[in-house]
């Protein structure tokens, strides 16, 4: 071999080797390329629908969820009222969700919440129970201190650490889909707030600077791969129990980000809409949230896709 | 007629199976007529016949006043327990030792007890009735040991498949209850191991008063002279101890309807025979003793209900009231409670929340056993009425879910000093996103920050806020106790105008 080729030869594969190449790209396989959409928002159609469409812009199941993995998903399921009052998720998008993991190859689909009134009343009277089973998931038992581990929340500030549902560090992967509604403690309650409910001791929170708290919790290591924010009624005011339908505006949205603060900003700007003026800085979560660097709530910079049913 | 004892045996078995299932439901699934069985029990409807037993009652008295103490072998859950605790002693007896004789009556020691009783209840306390009847303290008994053991073999079945069953608390068990619980179990199983129907004739006020009544009964038990051969047999196997077998009498105040004495019979000398026919019309017993104290008896109760009816309130007043005592719904109020509840725990067992406990001081010393809510562990679930659907007593009378939303049992009472919020200066609001009724709601503090405020016309005093109030020590808000339970106001409808919205970003 000529010096000159050999040397073009080294040349071309070093740089070859320090790119950063994909397997597939390498033999041209045809996946999306990634991160086409960071936030996808959806209105106007019922709640399996408007998951459809956001999922297809979000890349499909299949990019978060592989074949033979373990999914839990984390609802709000906190309180013992029925769908109507929009103070838990709605039941048929997460009976959306499960059907699809399971189409997408999971092996398991649980869902659990850490509630606040008694457990099996909530996971009755919300739906989600019987809306899961039917789907082919299950509900996982979240109301004992034995179904928590203690985690480390390194970069977190009050919250050094929390011990967190077994599913949750267990399984492969998680999916956070709360619903949007106000909340007279934490301001707001979305996807940020909604983790509350896969830790034990929240009255420590409280305690210790909520706010800050919250932020903290978006610090650790295991990240949602999806936060689906249910806003098809949403619950204006008295959160976040609500006192009666009168509470609730039938809105017909839902937003879907891997970035928890990003979908969290542009859901409380859609809920400001409702005669509410809350601002990032009031419902502090989410700002703290990006000063620990758990997202963005520069949302115009993101690429966005808005769907209309 | 060995028949009739073993239908006795079969139907009593399966009684008491129900009944106790009631009491250590874990999993909460026993519904509807499978409750039913604990208003079939004598004290209950007596203290609910004006809230609903009426029926029952009068089934059992007349029960009585035809068969005689049927109740306390088909229906009494200690009653079946004992025969229970009897057949397995046996098992370890030698056969002598199985044998029971005759023993005179303690008509002193029976009568004085149901005397007590029923005066200390017409005086307005259910409190000595609580610690004898024997439906309550069976229910005490399988509520806080039974249910404890079956927590703990569903621990066991959890840890074997974590999927399949779930964990259970053992925080809704307090050490006083299982004491009190345990304390009947061991004196009923000693008793009973030892000689049979002991605490039915000796120290059980139903079985006193049923026996009265069952004197009188139309349909007695008897030996047939002509048949009978002396052998004893019904004497040494009478676990009521009733039969002397060398006079041939039948102290029918005791006999608890077993009919083993009819099966033992090789000479078939016994049998259930009607008492009034015109020939051999029985001679009343015509004890001296026994008329004085039935004088006594009548004097004494009489005195006793005429004090009642002067005085409607006059409560024992015993020491050491602790004001923060709250009754659960339905209890109308302290004194109500007092007056019909006889501690079997019903409502504890049922109560899916575990918020309702026995009481140790709470209400003082005539209110141990009692429920109470505790806001320690858990709050009352806004629309749940289950407890006062199933007490037996009408101590807690039954709710609807409308009732239940304005049933003011205590109410929130803000401690700014503890919050929080004005502490900290730091977001908070648990209790108010626990208020179901927006009682408990958030108003302006400063820089943003909202702080709680309490508007007790719409309280009704579920603890919700009590219970996650995260301030420690001592807690930032707490619900007082209402001793007579008031109607609070239903939350105003807020009507909210359909507001058509964009993306809004």
């Amino acid at each position: 071999m000529e010096r000159r080729n050999f040397l073009k030869s080294l040349a071309l594969g070093g740089v070859a080797g320090a790119l950063p190449w994909k397997p597939n790209a390498l033999f041209g396989a045809s996946t999306p390329a990634p991160a086409a959409t960071d936030l996808v928002a959806v209105m106007g159609g019922e709640p399996e629908a408007m998951y459809v469409k956001a999922i297809a812009a979000m890349g499909g199941m299949s990019k978060y969820v592989k074949r033979g993995q373990r999914v839990v998903i984390k609802p709000n399921i906190g309180w013992d009222k029925k769908p109507e009052l929009a103070a838990n998720t709605n039941p048929s998008l997460v009976a959306a969700i499960v059907k699809d993991c399971l189409a997408a190859g999971a092996a398991e689909v649980g869902v659990f919440d850490h509630t606040c009134d008694t457990w099996l009343k909530c996971y009755k009277n919300s739906g989600i129970e019987d809306a899961v089973k039917a789907s082919g998931g299950k509900m996982l038992f979240a109301h004992e201190e034995r179904y928590y581990r203690e985690v480390a929340i390194p970069n977190g500030k009050r919250l050094k650490n929390a011990k967190v549902h077994e599913a949750i560090l267990d399984y492969d992967v998680w999916i956070n889909v709360p619903v949007l509604k106000n909340h007279n403690g934490a301001k707001m309650s979305i996807s940020m707030k909604n983790t509350m409910g896969i830790v034990w001791d929240r009255g420590y929170w409280h305690a210790n600077d909520l706010q800050q708290c919250i932020a903290d919790f978006a610090t650790f290591r295991k990240k949602p791969a999806l936060n689906i924010v249910d806003a098809y009624r949403v619950m204006t005011k008295n959160g976040p129990q609500g006192r009666s339908v009168s509470d609730v505006q039938l809105a017909k949205a839902l937003f879907v980000s891997v970035d928890t603060v990003a979908v969290d900003t542009a859901a409380l700007k859609f809920f400001n809409q409702y005669n509410s003026k809350m601002t990032l800085e009031e419902a502090s979560h989410i700002k703290l949230g990006e000063q620990l660097k758990a997202g963005t709530t520069d949302i115009d910079k993101l690429t966005i896709q808005r769907i209309r049913i | 007629m060995e028949f009739l004892r073993y239908f006795r045996m079969l139907f009593a078995a399966l009684f008491l199976a129900v009944i106790t299932l009631v009491f250590v439901d874990i999993s909460g699934t026993t519904s509807g007529w499978l409750q039913f069985v604990v208003r079939w029990q004598f004290a209950p409807a007596l203290l609910g016949a004006a809230t609903g037993s009426l029926g029952i009652l009068l089934f059992l008295l007349l029960l009585t006043g035809v068969f005689g103490r049927v109740y306390c072998s088909f229906l009494c859950p200690a009653g079946i327990f004992q025969d229970v605790v009897t057949t397995i002693a046996n098992v370890f007896k030698s056969k002598k030792a199985r044998r029971y004789t005759y023993a005179p009556p303690h008509r002193w020691l029976r009568y004085g007890i149901l005397v007590a009783t029923v005066a200390v209840l017409l005086s307005g306390e259910a409190a000595l009735l609580l610690w004898l009847d024997p439906y309550g303290n069976y229910g005490r008994m399988a509520e806080n040991v039974f249910r404890a053991g079956a927590t703990g073999l569903n621990n066991i079945g959890a840890s074997a498949f974590p999927d399949t069953f779930y964990r259970m608390s053992y925080k809704t068990f307090t050490y006083g209850s299982i004491g009190a619980g345990a304390l009947f179990f061991v004196v009923l199983t000693v008793m009973s191991a030892r000689r049979g129907r002991l605490y039915c004739n000796t120290i059980c006020p139903v079985g006193s008063l049923l026996g009265l009544i069952s004197k009188y009964a139309l349909f007695h038990i008897s030996i047939n002279k002509a048949a009978c051969t002396h052998c004893r047999m019904c004497e040494l196997s009478c676990k009521a101890q009733c039969i002397n077998g060398r006079t041939e009498q039948f102290d029918v105040s005791r006999c608890v309807q077993c009919y083993t004495c009819m099966t033992v019979c090789r000479s078939n000398a016994i049998g259930i025979r009607f008492r009034y026919t015109r020939k051999e019309r029985p001679a009343l017993p015509s004890d001296p003793s026994q008329r004085r104290f039935f004088l006594a008896s009548a004097g004494m109760l009489g005195a006793a209900a005429v004090t009642r009816a002067l005085l409607p309130h006059s409560h024992l007043q015993w020491p050491t009231k602790k004001p923060k005592a709250i009754a659960p719904p339905g209890a109308q109020s302290v004194a109500h409670l007092k007056q019909y509840c006889t501690g079997c725990h019903a409502c504890i067992a049922k109560c899916p929340s575990k918020v309702i406990r026995p009481a140790l001081g709470e209400y003082g010393l005539d209110g141990i056993m009692m429920p109470v809510m505790d806001y320690r562990h858990a709050f009352c679930n806004y629309t749940c009425t289950e407890c006062s659907h199933i007490c037996p007593n009408g101590a807690l009378l039954p709710l609807t879910e409308d009732d239940k939303k304005t049933t003011q049992i205590g109410k929130a009472q803000f401690r700014a000093e503890n919050c929080i919020v004005l502490l900290d200066e730091t977001d908070c609001g648990a209790c108010d996103e626990h208020c179901p009724t927006k009682a408990v709601h958030m108003v302006d503090f400063r820089d943003g920050l909202l702080i709680p405020e309490v508007d007790t016309t719409l309280c009704i005093g579920c603890g919700g806020c009590e219970y996650i109030c995260p301030g420690r020590p001592d807690k930032a808000i707490v619900v007082q106790a209402n001793p007579e339970h008031l109607t609070a106001q239903l939350p105003p409808e807020e009507k909210q105008e359909t507001i058509e919205v964009d993306f809004g970003f």
